[in-house]
């Protein structure tokens, strides 16, 4: 009987994990621009059902731009506001362009299709990001 | 003519091949439209318990009522394969059309997978998804930009690329095909 109680435990206590994993999951990586430039490219792959968060620092009265630049058919890119506003998810494309309005951190959050991450196939990336004023 | 008829007309019309083996051997069926009508049928009575908010959401939205039960019993089997908080795809996706937990907030987690919040949210997702297709496509018939969305919904914008390639890449290699095939089933239903 200890096992099966041990069973239950166990259950009871990875349940409520599962169903937060999937963004509290994501790898978070600050973008960082190089002294005087205003564009910065970062390289990126990812796999299955991982995302990435790109952390973009952003003042009011700024341009952001992001491309998402890749050979692959099933990267999704989504850009959030401060407090995670969804600014455009599905519907992004691979560019998005805006002015900030609200200063905070803007996160662009790449991952692949749930068809492409079912397979588990990496995919390889790259995403341009510029701000500049405006 | 009213968007709701033109969406309707191009269900209708839309061409499919229905389950691939792949899809249909889940339910120990052979391929074909025979086999997802099969599979709608079995879903119809927790289908038929939503109907009206299907109709309801689908007619706000100029979606197609029948589309989105068909999403709903090719995503979750309307449900019936989630776990107890709603969720399935390993925790990463809420609800019965299954929206992606990983890139939106699902709305009405607290209310339960069938409730209108999630219904509604979906919906307008499949609705983006035919506006993209359909700005992608320009030169595509109503009933290939319908089966695109779908597609859409399951693999990406990025992975429409032809009309006859449209379920290339999709789960099962099938994705449009079968929905398309469990809607015109729901179609004279929900």
């Amino acid at each position: 009987m200890l096992w099966l109680a041990l069973a239950i435990v166990a259950t009871l206590w990875t349940f409520p994990l599962a169903q937060s994993q999937s963004r509290d999951s994501a790898r978070r990586v600050p973008v960082r621009f190089p002294p005087s430039r205003s564009t910065v490219t970062l390289p990126g792959q990812v796999t299955g059902y991982d995302v990435i968060d790109y952390v973009i620092p952003a003042r009011a009265q700024r341009q952001l731009t992001v491309r998402l630049i890749t050979p692959s058919r099933f990267l999704t890119m989504a850009v959030y506001g401060p407090n995670e506003n969804e600014i455009c998810v599905d519907t992004c494309g691979d560019r998005w362009s805006g002015a900030i309005s609200r200063p905070g951190d803007y996160i662009v959050r790449v991952g692949l299709s749930r068809a492409e991450a079912r397979r588990n196939r990496p995919a390889r990336f790259q995403l341009r990001v510029t701000l500049t004023s405006k | 003519m009213p968007d709701g008829t033109r969406w309707t007309l191009a269900l209708a019309k839309a061409p499919t091949t229905g389950a691939s083996a792949v899809t249909a051997a889940q339910d120990g069926l052979a391929p074909g439209i025979q086999a997802s009508r099969t599979m709608a049928q079995k879903d119809l009575a927790r289908v038929m318990k939503i109907a009206d908010v299907f109709r309801e959401v689908g007619t706000a939205l100029d979606v197609p009522p029948p589309l989105i039960a068909a999403v709903s019993s090719r995503e979750s089997r309307c449900g019936s394969v989630l776990d107890a908080k709603g969720f399935g795809d390993h925790g990463h996706a809420f609800g019965i059309l299954q929206i992606d937990a990983r890139f939106h907030t699902p709305q009405g987690v607290d209310k339960g997978p069938a409730c209108r919040e999630h219904i509604e949210q979906a919906a307008r997702i499949l609705l983006d998804f035919r506006n993209q297709v359909r700005a992608k496509h320009p030169d595509w018939e109503d009933e290939f930009v319908l089966k695109g969305s779908v597609a859409a919904y399951n693999a990406g914008v990025s992975n429409i690329q032809t009309k006859l390639g449209i379920d290339k890449g999709t789960t099962g290699d099938d994705y449009g095909s079968d929905v398309i095939a469990r809607a015109q089933f729901y179609s004279d239903k929900v």
